[in-house]
């Protein structure tokens, strides 16, 4: 037993007032001269017992109303057998990922998922607290009208979502409505992507119970673009677009540029493990960012018939190499203007970028930096540092092995010689985004707005990475998004949290309409396409949203390591493929009732009986004395 | 439109206007202008009027003279006899002295002015009226007189001394039944918070010396309905004697106890051969006076 509003218990010590003033009235401090004394006396011993116990059941009586009152106030709550439920603190997940948008028989999932939800909504009272949690984390609370309305306008999700961590919040969630019973109630299409993933492989809920309905559906034939991209970053202006289709029959394709259809062809059957991969080189006519798409014809699942990329077209970037870069970044920048990847242009001339290693003397930015080979040019190259104003300074040297750490190319790279880099005083508070890599506990690469710098000389005795293959790729990248004016591709999935936001000042959508963007972080639009960063008025980059590749494989998470509850761990985890059942399981983890309509009859009853026995017993008293009065007609002596 | 008359007053009301003397005229005056009579005539002492002889008249009454001087025969009529012989017995005990208002008159107050009523119309009547007055014991024993300063002598009584812290009421009934020889009437006004059994006792052997006897138990409004507010100590003035009690809770007990003890009151005089009545002092005194007259024909004083 529970009280929904304990406080109120308080108000049980009023039940203290009646047993006060019945115990008060036994210290009467008032006395009144009556000379019919005689006749009270009289009334005590002809009435004595019966008054006693009058008087003891009316004091029992009221303070039985006191109590049930002050019970009834605290919201009591029970779990008692019979019909009904006790209030009940439930979330009610709703798997809207994306393929909850998959269409069976002319109808969506999500309208079936919708409607077990309503129905469980229906089921709830009043006293009940609820709220509805969605795939992507979002909580709606309040009245039961407001959450059958936030079901109504539920749509589905451009990607996975998170699950597992909407379970999690759900199970969070119901513990503010405690004492109230408990539970998550979970609707799902039960696909077999809805709780994989590493950050939610296991969904601990401990006491809080978990029904879940799992909607069965048959097979699906479902086709999918589930990859697709431009290589290299940049055209100039032609290049790849590769791209991946899976499809249970062969699948006509086309791909877009700027809305503009630029190829077609047919796809042949291929699982979503393994789909078939197509690249087609494209040239665009436009320069600048280029929203692009693969598209296949619209199928169950609409949500993966579209993919999107976005690629930079514009000239390659201008360099000017020095030859104190060294041999293998000489080479590697050759390679490259051979290709057409890079020009070759004047140093000094604006936009051009000088390789070169950092000792160098009469460097202008922007600059690709390494670090001297001669530990006796650090001095130099350090006031070429504090020259063409970068924050960083080369410390002692280092000949231990070290491997690199960073989420790009530069990450496990063994060094053997570096340089730790450190801040120069008074460019302490520089934005971590800086660094690259680091090495050693240091940084050891690091970037700025018109500088690529690395610690250690670009020569095999020093780091491997001059000598790898991902070198070049990396050098061509640093010099034309890190240095150059194309900017940051980023890919995301529907409501991915992201950062390195900081310089931007809003999120262009594809209708061209503005997001204002403040901070560091951002959570992914819900809507796949291309997006732009943008400061002010200038493009900075693109952020690319697509949908979980594997959001598109519709086959039920029965056939997958056992199902997807398998993935949540806790006291009671249940699983319905009915949706009465499912409802009827839910509140039986609150079986009983509140308990106030009882408590208010008995308060009631005990209301009336006071009344009605005080009444009464006069009533009792005048019949009582008709009838005495005629014993008493035989004299007899009385003492007062 | 006609004067209100003083018997069918308020008593405080009456009672604030004049003197008790004056009062009890007015009360009197009332009352006997509501009876509509005029004093009876009869066979007495004192003459009247003559009028014809008619045949069956009692000879005795012949008036011989006007018969030997006129040759006329007429009859002496006179004033009936004054041959009733009345005691007031009042109860002047502690208790009487009590009100449940300080607007309406204490129990003593209304017994004064009600016997002094009494009185008065008996003597205008050329009864004999006396007084007894008691609490523990007797206080005034006034022989019945008829004369009209009988009535001032009475009077005067009531403001003598009393107050005592008991009421023998037997004793005042035995000595009322002394002091009027002849079977006479004896009118008790008390509130009766004794034992009932001697006082039915005296009535009866009262009644057997041909006396008749009318009780009226004075009883204020709160002592019958018991209408006091709150949670209080009750004490009795006489004995001291004192009860806690809740009107709220036992009013409906009280006031059937009372009724209780009334009906035995009325049963037991009832069986010794007096009359009972209840008068509270918030009622007019036309209604006690109305005992006098009585409707059975038994024990009519007026």
């Amino acid at each position: 037993m529970g009280f929904l509003a304990p406080a109120l218990l308080g108000l049980a010590a009023l039940a203290g007032v009646p047993l006060l003033v019945h115990l008060l009235r036994r210290r009467v401090a008032r006395t009144v001269d009556f000379p019919a004394v005689r006749y009270l006396t009289r009334m005590e011993q002809e009435h004595s017992r019966e008054m006693k116990l009058r008087h003891m059941l009316l004091l029992l009586l009221r303070i039985l109303a006191v109590l049930a009152l002050a019970f009834a106030a605290a919201r009591p709550i029970a779990r008692l057998a019979g019909i009904g439920h006790a209030p009940v603190a439930i979330a009610i997940v709703i798997d809207n990922s994306m393929s909850s948008g998959a269409v069976i028989d002319g109808r969506a999932v999500l309208d079936d998922l919708r409607g077990d939800a309503r129905a469980l909504l229906g089921d709830l009272t009043a006293a009940d607290r609820a709220w509805i949690v969605t795939a992507d984390g979002r909580v709606t609370g309040g009245p039961l009208t407001a959450l059958a309305d936030a079901v109504d306008g539920l749509v589905p999700l451009g990607g996975r979502g998170d699950l597992g961590a909407a379970t999690r919040r759900a199970a969070a969630l119901t513990a503010s409505g405690a004492p109230r019973a408990r539970v998550v109630a979970l609707v799902s299409d039960g696909q077999v992507n809805s709780f994989s993933g590493a950050a939610d492989s296991l969904v601990a809920l401990g006491d809080v119970p978990l029904v879940a309905l799992l909607r069965s559906h048959g097979p699906m034939r479902n086709r999918a673009v589930v990859a697709a991209g431009a290589e290299p970053a940049r055209w100039t202006p032609t290049g790849n677009v590769t791209f991946a289709i899976a499809s249970p029959d062969s699948a006509p394709w086309r791909v877009t540029l700027d809305g503009r259809t630029v190829a077609r062809g047919t796809a042949a059957a291929a699982s979503v493990e393994t789909p078939v991969r197509v690249a087609q080189r494209l040239g665009s006519s436009s320069t600048g960012w280029v929203r692009g798409s693969v598209e296949l014809d619209t199928d169950e699942l609409r949500g993966d018939d579209v993919r999107w990329f976005a690629v930079r077209v514009a000239p390659p970037p201008t360099v000017a190499v020095r030859t104190e870069a060294g041999p293998f970044l000489s080479a590697a920048l050759a390679t490259l203007l051979e290709e057409k990847r890079l020009a070759r242009g004047g140093e000094g001339t604006p936009g051009t970028v000088t390789v070169s290693s950092a000792d160098a003397a009469g460097l202008r930015g922007p600059v690709l930096l390494a670090a001297p080979s001669d530990p006796v040019r650090v001095g130099e190259a350090n006031r070429t540092l504090a020259r063409l104003g970068i924050p960083w300074r080369f410390g002692a040297i280092a000949r231990d092995l070290v491997l690199t750490r960073a989420d790009s190319a530069l990450n496990e790279v063994p060094v053997r010689l570096r340089y730790p880099l450190m801040r120069s005083p008074g460019n302490a508070s520089s934005a971590a985004s800086d660094t690259l890599a680091m090495a050693g506990g240091a940084p050891w690469a690091v970037a700025g707005p018109d500088y690529v710098l690395v610690a250690s000389p670009l020569e095999p005795d020093a780091t491997d990475l001059p000598v790898r293959a991902s070198f070049v790729p990396w050098l061509l990248d640093a010099l034309s998004r890190r240095l150059g004016s194309d900017g940051a591709l980023i890919e995301a999935h529907p409501g991915q949290a992201l950062d390195g936001f900081a310089s931007s000042t809003g999120l262009e959508r594809p209708d061209g309409s503005l997001i204002p963007l403040t901070g560091d972080r951002l959570t992914a639009p819900n809507t796949p396409g291309v997006y732009y960063t943008r400061r002010d008025d200038v493009r900075t980059g693109a952020l690319v949203i697509n949908p979980e590749p594997s959001e598109s494989d519709l086959s039920s998470s029965e056939a997958a390591d056992g199902g997807m509850m398998a993935r949540v761990t806790g006291r009671s985890i249940t699983t319905e493929t009915d949706a009465a059942r499912w409802r009827t399981r839910i509140l039986d983890n609150a079986i009983g009732r509140t308990l106030i309509p009882p408590l208010l009859v008995l308060a009631l009853l005990a209301l009336l009986l006071e009344a009605w026995f005080s009444r009464e017993r006069g009533a009792a008293s005048a019949d009582g004395s008709t009838k005495s009065r005629a014993k008493r007609v035989t004299p007899s002596s009385r003492a007062a | 439109m006609s004067a209100p008359r003083a018997d069918q007053l308020d008593p405080a009301v009456l009672a604030a206007l004049g003197h008790l003397e004056l009062v009890a005229r007015w009360i009197v005056d009332g009352f006997i202008t509501g009876l509509h009579r005029s004093p009876r005539k009869g066979f007495s002492v004192e003459f009247a009027e003559h009028r014809p002889y008619q045949p069956g008249d009692d000879l005795r009454y012949l008036d011989w003279r006007i018969a030997a001087r006129a040759d006329r025969w007429v009859v002496k009529q006179f004033e009936e006899e004054t041959n009733a012989r009345a005691v007031v017995v009042l109860d002047v005990s502690r208790s009487m002295q009590w009100t449940g208002d300080p607007a309406r008159l204490s129990k003593l107050a209304y017994a004064e002015r009600l016997a002094a009523a009494i009185a008065l119309l008996l003597i205008r009547q050329r009864d004999a009226v006396g007084l007894v007055r008691f609490d523990a014991g007797l206080r005034n024993v006034i022989p019945p007189r008829a004369q009209r300063a009988q009535w001032r002598r009475l009077v005067a009584a009531f403001d003598e001394d009393g107050g005592g812290p008991a009421s023998d009421v037997a004793g005042a009934l035995m000595q009322a039944g002394r002091i009027v020889r002849r079977p006479g009437f004896v009118v008790l006004l008390s509130d009766l918070l004794v034992d009932a059994q001697p006082v039915a006792d005296v009535a009866r052997t009262l009644r057997a010396r041909g006396h008749e006897v009318l009780v009226i138990q004075i009883m204020d409004p709160a002592e019958r309905d018991f209408l006091e507010a709150g949670e209080a100590l009750y004490r009795d003035p006489e004995s001291r004697l004192e009860l806690p009690a809740s009107p709220g809770d036992v009013r409906e007990s009280y006031q059937a106890t009372v009724r209780d003890a009334v009906a035995e009151w009325r049963a037991l005089l009832g069986s010794a051969g007096a009359r009972f009545a209840v008068a509270t002092t918030d009622e007019p005194f036309g209604r006690p006076l109305r005992l006098l007259v009585g409707s059975n024909g038994r024990g009519a004083v007026i």
